[in-house]
């Protein structure tokens, strides 16, 4: 079915064709509103906000303590003390900066220094744990060298308390010797005519004492 | 008095003079067009602040060889159903089957018979799809392809929407016919 010939579409095309409606007021300067979004002063008066206005409260109350802080001289006019001050203290903030900056520079230094320390550290452990190695070897060999010299000197020990001990006993067999000479003297001189065969015997009996002792003597001066 | 090419070149030139006077030259006619859209004056209202922005910001692109009431018509039907998308998520939606088959006769109806303002609260009262399909087929002459393509649907959906929309139609006004008597 065609449009126009439908009698009910017929009705509301005739009707509607031309059809006006006043319209609301206020609607041309809501258009003219929405045209002007997003320009500067419609940001600046119908987006002032709750937060803008905030902001701008907080900014003045900031103002105002920073103007009182200087007494009676405005925030904005500086005296000369004042100029003074302020350079002074723009110096020595940017002495601090430097100073700052040096110790950062003294930081990458020490930083450089650890890592070399480290690596030395590093080397020097590696160096101990070789030496280790090779001492305990060394103590290995040690351990039978010193095995070695206990043993021997256990054997000079031994020898030199032999020695000691023939030492005494020669000792011993000289005096011995020596009391017999003089006894054996002293009974010559008690006599008138010393027998020389009695001294003799008592001068062989010696010898042979000196004998199974180990000793030799060879003349009478000698043993003294 | 302006002429009309004379408020076209002061509305691109951005003349507030020639834009209030475009507006007060077409205003009515525009509210019209978004009254039939929408379900109410408020939407309508809406409906047309929109698409008179979209007319003074477009309006270098309108060309004088073709019809400027048909371009501000055109905008304007555009926009009512942007605004028939966007609010489609939150809108009620109507199912074919939900909306009452009308016993309708084929009874002939008199423009005569129902006063405008009636007939403006059947097309207020239809579904919104039945609604746009509609005014977009029998008042502004949309063939059903461009009506299928404007509003992303199937052709058949468009032919279906506007026949329901028919019934629909003659239903309220048996209705009114009854009451009149």
């Amino acid at each position: 079915m065609k449009r126009h010939e439908d009698p009910l579409f017929e009705t509301y095309r005739e009707a509607f064709a031309q059809y006006e409606a006043p319209a609301p007021a206020g609607t041309l300067a809501a258009v003219h509103r929405k045209m002007n979004k997003g320009g500067f002063w419609y940001f600046s008066w119908t987006s002032l906000n709750v937060y803008t206005l905030s902001a701008l409260i907080a900014v003045g109350l900031a103002f105002s303590l920073f103007a009182n802080e200087g007494g009676e001289s405005s925030a904005l006019s500086f005296t000369p003390k004042e100029k003074d001050l302020s350079l002074a203290a723009m110096e020595k903030t940017q002495e601090h900066l430097s100073l700052n900056e040096e110790e950062n520079l003294d930081d990458d230094d020490s930083s450089l220094k650890i890592q070399k320390l480290a690596s030395q550290l590093n080397s020097h452990q590696r160096g101990l744990v070789n030496q280790s190695k090779s001492n305990a070897s060394s103590a290995n060999n040690s351990k039978k060298n010193a095995r070695t010299l206990a043993i021997n000197l256990a054997q000079v020990q031994v020898r030199h308390e032999v020695i000691l001990e023939k030492d005494l006993q020669r000792d011993q067999n000289l005096n011995f010797a020596n009391a017999i000479e003089e006894l054996a003297a002293s009974s010559a001189e008690k006599t008138e005519v010393p027998s020389v065969d009695n001294a003799q015997g008592i001068l062989d009996q010696a010898k042979t004492g000196a004998k199974e002792t180990g000793i030799t003597l060879k003349s009478k001066q000698k043993v003294k | 008095m302006y002429t009309l090419e004379e408020l076209i070149e002061g509305c691109k030139k951005q003349s507030r003079k020639h834009q209030d006077a475009l507006y007060k030259k077409y205003g009515n006619m525009l509210y019209g067009v978004a009254l039939r859209y929408t379900k109410n004056g408020f939407d309508a209202e809406d409906v047309l602040q929109e698409g008179w922005v979209k007319i003074y910001k477009n309006i270098d692109s309108y060309t004088i060889n073709n019809s400027f009431e048909g371009w501000i018509r055109r905008i304007m039907v555009n926009t009512a159903i942007t605004h028939y998308r966007i609010n489609l998520k939150h809108a009620y939606h109507h199912d074919i089957e939900d909306v009452p088959q009308a016993r309708t006769t084929d009874a002939p109806f008199g423009v005569d018979e129902y006063t405008k303002e009636e007939l403006m609260s059947t097309i207020n009262n239809l579904p919104d799809g039945y609604r746009i399909v509609f005014n977009m087929y029998v008042i502004e002459g949309y063939k059903h392809k461009e009506i299928a393509e404007e509003l992303n649907i199937d052709i058949n959906t468009s032919k279906s929407q506007l026949s329901r929309a028919k019934k629909y139609l003659q239903r309220e006004l048996q209705k009114l016919s009854k009451i009149n008597l």
